[in-house]
């Protein structure tokens, strides 16, 4: 598939005196990069795999750093009164937990196994805008790093991921977290934003020859609902942001009551975003488990279409419930009683997947590889995180649980036990599939025990110390509010800062698989299907060839890659299904009549300079006005630099030089 | 290819049986668990949301009980399918399933029967929002004010709330006092940022946004000091901005009324005299107390618009009648004499909290450190050089630089404002 | 044949005439002198450019000759059609107005003439960077484009909202609406007929937007001519403190008063006015009252009914404060007002207090100008 044609550079008159002139001699500063090895092979490289890795890798860090973020709040609240850390050092932790966790993580780490898989399940070679996904990824790198790095300026935002206004206002909080906080995520806005766009023109143009949108694996599927839902609630918080940045650094009057304005208008449009959000976060997870569940049950997905439909209604609806985060906040009963009834509506297609979930494993034969253990893991985790939820629809009861422990509880479930329980899920199943090498699968069982136990321990109690009336963003609690008995609340929080340590250790315990398999060169190569597989991105080999495949394939069946291993055969005993080709022969069988010209994106140096333009633009916002100006050029010449690069690198650019076998197929 | 490739037919990877048995005593630990942390509640937690004390909130308990039982059933149904799934449908070495995506039929069952019961839920849930909404049926209102850290009560010139009405304005901080088995009206309002009124045995939370007036409905079925916090995220010290309301029998509510109305008691006592002077020098500026007069005779008005944010501080008048300071957060009792009073049975609560608090029962060592240092025990945005950054502005009580006789002085004053 | 170059300076040069004669005829005196002076010089330095140019360049025919063109690659082809001289006079013609006018103009002239070298060099460069036209053509247009399509673009964009903006400021209040939805119902027909017909000529499109735009600018650039409607004056507390008091001061009536969304919800308290009496609503206290607590320090909103027969506003009288800081007391006392409203009609009124009634020498009060015997207390504790 000719993803970027180069322009012919035959001259149109011919027998003119200097008659060849390629693009790269009339504007040689801007050759494309032709690197294909050491840093600047993944620095420059538009690779959706390399992209994918990329994310992966970078989202995983901020994990990490969030993770830890996470243990010191669970610290401080061990012991009653406790002094671990300031009021101010405790808000600035739980707002960057909760934007580290959600904008620097769970997004973009969906992003990743987006960017990997979807091309390679939809039988493409790459993206339709390749240096777009880069430049993407590398806004969400220098976004992500933008934000932290308040930490050492002055201060981290300290308002919580809701920011809200005024609290979140020059005068309430006026050092210069809150705006890092706006521009931080404005720039990984713009990379969610891009990210969005790019997957949905891919995923509608460029799928294979014979898949129909009802023939698509449902990861894509889920994956394309969450990038119709980014499309269409990303503007709303852009729009926020740049209301709270111009309130803050421009003196701008959008939420100040005394000039007649409303601060419900910020928590409105904040909502707007933020529930989707939500959908947006648990969604890619929910297509990551329908992706293992069939393979370690061996039974394709219970009701494909129902789950696929159910995600998009949860999507749909989704956009209609922002309010029931504003129970309490006086928004008066005719509005509370509309939104409770709707929020209860998103109950239904959410029973549904749960249900399908359970069903897909019925009658199947069931492999509890860790990958499945954490699907399975996720079915229970999330059904507890949904009721809690259903709970807080009833909107009375919600202004008894809401900004309170319970809620952190709920959503703890529902993102920790859902969106990263599918995340780790994926991990494990793809793991072969993006490193060619397999995950131990001892120690994998360790880190869902570890994590599963963990998990429970800290945010199962929160729900008893919620319901029994401990707060959220509470940076001590008082014995005198924690009741009678052994198990009071002190003891309950104490036991959620042991589980909080317990995941931990379950988090390490997969950094240290990560590290045996492949900086102690431990790890097991990966065969061809180590799972029995049955989408395309499996009918290629581990890792991918740079071009994915050497045969695009022609797609019958949901499961194409399965249908094409097994056959149903009629015996005496009914019908029975027999292996009669092996991936190896599937894959023999491509190369065999691999296509004869491939054309490949070439990589370009500027969408990382751009994004660095746009981070200077955001630092210059903040300090000086000379330096937004440098920014501003930076990201001006390198969007002008971008449109002029030829569409591809000249072959005698390349080294090797063209001719060499692989690189051959890449620039024919 | 010569790679050797485990045949697809035996699972790649292998589950052996003992770590199944382990996942199904998992899952039996996990069960388990919940039972415990059902019964593992805490006793006695002032703020237990399943304990409704009041009309308000049992309607709101009435309502979300049967919704958490029912969430509780659905829940182990699913954990024992799947559950039971696991132990059915594990690899033995069984046949291949036929590959078929199942039957619609099967999907539309649980869909109709969860929107059946969703409705169930709904109808009654829309009709407590309208019965927690209504407000023809008020006794008594109070306007409640949220500013950083701390809670301010007005009560309005009214004809209800006490025998004969409330004739003048009376403004107190920290504990709300209503009269009990009483439709008291809470009209909450702010002054700075958005905050939340919780008192989690009277009723659900309201946000108090500032521009905007909200009600809630608070009623007490017996006398008694209810706890509370502010739920909405206020800055530096939310986990410090504390509530609670204290509710008294209509007739000792009456005899607080006429306190807190009476005109300014003089102090008698020689110390007390000099702790008055002193208070006008340092603490009149923000903190009003009604009545109060200057050496002239001109009374004394306060002007905290012209040193707070929020422009407010709270008002000391009666600051001896409450017994708790600085967002309701530090006791103004001892433990023994708190005890006394916050555990006392509900017909002898109301006697036991008019008494207020005695030079006996002071807990002098809190109130000290505050006066002393404010900034040090609960922070606050008013140290001298957050409030040289803001236009002269502190957000909470700075640090006066007190002398130790001068604070000692100031609690002399203090303690004869009953 | 004209090369580029002499375009340009035959150009300026005859924009220097033209600016002689003006600026000569426009002013007398002595400071007219050195201006005058300047200018002849310009006009004459200009010209001999102009000459100099021609014969060189353009009278040079041997230079066209067609053995010659075929040896001189980079000669080979005669210059392509380009904006920038005309854009550099532009930009000159603008030097000279914002010289004579506006600094804006001048600036806006060095822009032009910036934008002009920026777009002449390119060219200049395109048309050498190689023997085949195609591609230079190529070239250059890659060069320029990424530039040009937004800045022309902007531009565009900007004269079409400007124009349609004079528009609306022109036609009265009660046009504006029809024309917006009129014109809002044209461009979504418009768009919607040709979109259903995919087979429409790219030059038809072209035609009727050039043509609509045509007509905006147009009547946009009569409109700006003619000026705007006439917006009403009223008369504000601050400018006339008796418009809060007497009821007859401005007789203007606001028919669009509850101006935000979050004016439909949550006041602090409801004032109405019916029959001539005037009352204060507020929650949970039962009935009409007389007063009503406000407390200091918070934002409050009131909103104001006019139950009455005539339009009616309301003013909130916000005490008697003496100042005696700079030596001789000053008195004020402080007031508030909304416009009038008709009857039926709804108002907001945000205030801060910050002194309690015991502050001031007369109680905070609410009176509607023309009902005298009416006055609701604020108590402000």
């Amino acid at each position: 598939m000719a993803i970027i044609e180069r322009p012919s550079t035959t001259p149109a008159v011919a027998g003119s005196a200097p008659s060849f002139v390629g693009p790269a001699d009339a504007y040689g500063a801007f050759r494309r990069p032709v690197t294909s090895r050491g840093w600047r092979s993944w620095v420059f490289t538009v690779d959706h795999k390399k992209l994918g890795i990329m994310y992966g890798v970078v989202a995983f860090c901020f994990f990490l750093v969030g993770g830890l973020e996470a243990l010191l709040i669970r610290t401080q609240l061990a012991a009653p009164d406790n002094t671990v850390l300031s009021a101010g050092t405790y808000n600035q932790m739980f707002t960057m937990h909760a934007t580290t966790m959600i904008f620097l993580f769970v997004m973009p780490m969906v992003s990743g196994f987006a960017n990997y898989m979807v091309p390679l399940q939809i039988g493409a070679r790459d993206v339709a805008f390749p240096r777009l996904n880069a430049f993407g990824f590398w806004c969400f790198l220098v976004g992500g790093i933008f934000l932290n790095t308040s930490w050492f300026l002055g201060g981290a935002a300290d308002g919580g991921w809701f920011m809200y206004q005024p609290n979140a206002s020059h005068l309430f909080s006026p050092s210069h977290g809150v705006d890092y906080w706006a521009l931080g995520v404005q720039i990984t806005g713009i990379a969610s934003l891009t990210g969005a766009i790019n997957l949905i023109v891919t995923i509608i143009n460029m799928r294979a020859p014979g898949m129909t949108m009802w023939k698509m694996p449902i990861f894509t599927w889920m994956v394309l609902v969450v990038q119709f839902l980014l499309v269409f609630s990303l503007p709303v918080i852009t729009v926020a942001l740049f209301l709270l940045t111009f309130s803050r650094v421009f003196g701008g009057q959008f939420f100040n009551v005394q000039a007649g304005a409303d601060p419900l208008l910020w928590q409105h449009l904040f909502w707007i975003f933020g529930h989707p959000e939500v959908y947006i976060l648990i969604l890619p997870s929910f297509g990551i488990v329908s992706e293992v569940l069939p393979v370690f049950s061996r039974k394709p997905l219970f009701g494909y279409k129902f789950v696929a439909f159910s995600g998009a209604a949860i999507g749909f609806v989704g956009f209609g419930v922002w309010a029931h985060h504003m129970f309490a906040s006086g928004l008066g009963p005719l509005s509370v009683a509309v939104f409770s009834v709707g929020t209860m509506m998103i109950a239904i297609p959410t029973g549904v997947k749960i249900i399908n979930w359970t069903l897909t494993m019925w009658g199947g034969k069931l492999r509890f590889t860790t990958a499945m253990l954490f699907a399975i893991g996720l079915v229970i985790e999330f059904t507890i995180g949904g009721l809690s939820g259903v709970t807080h629809a009833v909107s009375p009861s919600d202004t008894q649980q809401t900004d309170t422990y319970y809620i952190v509880a709920h959503f703890h479930y529902v993102l920790f036990g859902g969106a990263i329980f599918g995340l780790f899920a994926g991990f494990y199943y793809w793991w072969p599939k993006i490193f060619g090498k397999l995950l131990n699968e001892r120690i994998g069982k360790w880190n869902f025990w570890l994590m599963v136990i963990g998990m429970n321990l800290t945010f199962g109690p929160m729900h008893m110390i919620g319901l029994q009336g401990q707060p959220r963003r509470m940076v001590v609690w008082p014995q005198n509010l924690t009741g009678d008995g052994l198990f009071n609340l002190g003891f309950w929080n104490k036991v959620a800062t042991v589980g909080s340590y317990i995941l931990g250790l379950g988090v390490l315990t997969f950094v240290w698989n990560v590290t045996r398999t492949h900086l102690l060169r431990k790890g097991e190569v990966a065969p061809l299907d180590p799972w029995d597989a049955r989408t395309l991105e499996w009918m290629t080999s581990n890792p991918p060839k740079e071009h994915n495949f050497d045969a695009i394939p022609t797609v019958h069946e949901v499961d194409e890659f399965f249908h094409r291993k097994y056959e149903e055969v009629e015996t005496d005993h009914g019908v029975r299904l027999v292996k009669t080709r092996s991936a190896e022969e599937i894959l023999a069988d491509q190369e065999a009549h691999a296509d004869a010209h491939i054309h490949m994106p070439s990589p370009s140096y500027w969408p990382v300079v751009l994004a660095v333009g746009l981070v200077i633009v955001a630092y210059g916002v903040i300090y000086s006005v000379l330096l937004a100006v440098v920014g501003a050029l930076i990201t001006l010449g390198a969007s002008f630099a971008w449109a002029l690069e030829p569409s591809t690198a000249d072959p005698s650019d390349f080294d090797p030089p063209a001719g060499t076998p692989g690189k051959e197929l890449a620039n024919v | 290819m010569t790679r050797n490739i485990p045949s697809p037919e035996v699972a790649p990877v292998h589950d052996s049986p003992r770590r199944v048995t382990r996942r199904r005593v998992g899952l039996a630990a996990t069960a388990t668990g919940l039972l415990v942390a059902l019964a593992g509640c805490a006793r006695n937690a002032p703020q237990d949301t399943f304990q409704p004390a009041g009309e308000n909130a049992r309607s709101i308990d009435n309502l979300q009980r049967p919704v958490f039982y029912i969430a509780g059933v659905i829940g182990i149904l699913v954990f024992a399918a799947v559950g039971y799934i696991v132990w059915r449908f594990k690899d033995r070495g069984q046949e291949l399933p036929i590959q078929g995506h199942g039957k619609p039929i099967l999907e539309i069952g649980p869909i109709v029967l969860s929107a059946a019961l969703l409705l169930g839920i709904g109808v009654p849930t829309v009709a407590t929002v309208f019965k927690l909404a209504k407000t023809s049926d008020t006794q008594c209102v109070v306007i409640v004010t949220g500013q950083q850290w701390w809670w301010e009560y007005t009560y309005p010139v009214q004809p209800g709330c006490a025998a004969g009405g409330i004739k003048q304005p009376i403004v107190t901080s920290g504990q709300l006092v209503v009269p009990a088995k009483t439709h008291v009206l809470a009209e909450i309002q702010s002054n700075d940022v958005i905050h939340s009124y919780w008192i989690p045995k009277l009723n659900g939370k309201r946000d108090a946004v500032p521009g905007r007036t909200h009600t809630l409905r608070l009623e007490a079925d017996q006398p008694g000091i209810y706890s509370g916090q502010c739920t909405e995220f206020c800055g530096l010290s939310h986990a410090r901005m504390r509530m609670q309301v204290a509710a008294l029998d209509q007739a000792h509510f009456d005899t607080w009324v006429t306190n807190q109305t009476a005109p300014y008691q003089k102090p008698t006592d020689p110390a007390a005299i000099t702790g008055e002077a002193t208070f006008q020098a340092n603490c009149s500026r923000c903190h009003q107390v009604d009545g109060m007069a200057d050496s002239a005779g001109k009374p004394i008005i306060s002007q905290p618009e012209l040193y707070v944010v929020s422009g407010s501080a709270p008002n000391l008048s009666h600051l001896m009648s409450r017994n708790t300071f600085a967002g309701a957060v530090w006791d103004l009792l001892t433990p023994a004499c708190r005890d006394k009073v916050w555990h006392a049975k509900p017909e002898e609560f109301s006697e036991l909290y008019l008494q207020g608090v005695s030079r006996e029962c002071l807990n002098e060592k809190d109130l000290r450190d505050w006066i002393r240092d404010a900034p040090a025990k609960k922070p606050m945005y008013s140290s001298d050089a957050q409030i040289a950054s803001n236009n002269g502005l502190s957000r909470g009580m700075p640090n006066l630089k007190l002398k130790d006789d001068q604070i000692s002085q100031i609690i002399d004053y203090l303690v004869t404002r009953k | 044949m004209f090369t580029t170059g002499s375009k340009l300076f035959l150009g300026a040069t005859a924009l220097a005439l033209v600016a002689t004669l003006v600026f000569g005829a426009s002013h007398g005196g002595e400071p007219g002198y050195l201006g005058t002076i300047t200018l002849i010089g310009a006009l004459l330095a200009l010209a001999a450019l102009t000459a100099i140019n021609f014969f060189t360049r353009d009278g040079n025919t041997p230079s066209m000759e067609q053995d010659i063109t075929r040896t001189a690659a980079a000669a080979a082809r005669a210059p392509r059609r380009s904006v920038a001289p005309v854009l550099a006079a532009v930009g000159v013609a603008l030097l000279a107005i914002g010289a004579e006018t506006r600094p804006a103009f001048f600036k806006g002239g060095v822009l032009v003439l910036l934008v002009a070298a920026a777009e002449w060099l390119v060219t200049a460069w395109g048309e050498r960077a190689s023997g085949d036209a195609t591609y230079n053509a190529a070239v250059s247009s890659r060069m320029l484009q990424p530039f040009q399509f937004p800045l022309v673009a902007a531009a565009g964009l900007g004269l079409v909202i400007y124009s349609f903006s004079r528009v609306m400021l022109w036609i009265n209040k009660s046009g504006a609406p029809v024309i917006f939805g009129v014109l809002g119902a044209l461009v979504l027909v418009g768009g919607y007929l040709l979109a259903s017909r995919p087979d429409v000529k790219t030059s038809m499109i072209t035609g009727i937007a050039a043509i609509a735009t045509l007509g905006l600018v147009s009547a946009g650039a009569v409109m700006a001519i003619d000026g705007q409607r006439t917006i009403e004056k009223h008369p504000t507390p601050a400018s006339d403190p008796a418009v809060c008091t007497e009821s007859t001061k401005d007789a203007h009536v606001d028919k669009r008063a509850p101006g935000s969304v979050a004016s439909i919800s949550s006041p602090t308290a409801i004032v109405v006015v019916k029959d001539g009496k005037l009352a204060v609503y507020s929650q949970g206290l039962r009935g009409a009252r007389a007063d009503v607590t406000i407390i200091r320090g918070a934002t409050n909103n009131l909103l104001f009914r006019n139950d009455d027969h005539v339009a009616r506003r309301f003013t909130l009288n916000l005490g008697t404060f003496t100042d005696s800081s700079s030596g001789t007391p000053v008195t004020k006392k402080p007031q508030a007002c909304t416009t009038l409203i008709e009857p039926g009609g709804e108002v907001w009124k945000t205030f801060r207090l910050t002194q309690p009634s015991a502050a001031s020498a007369t109680p905070y009060t609410i009176t509607v100008p023309g009902i005298s015997d009416q006055v609701l207390t604020m108590v402000v504790p």
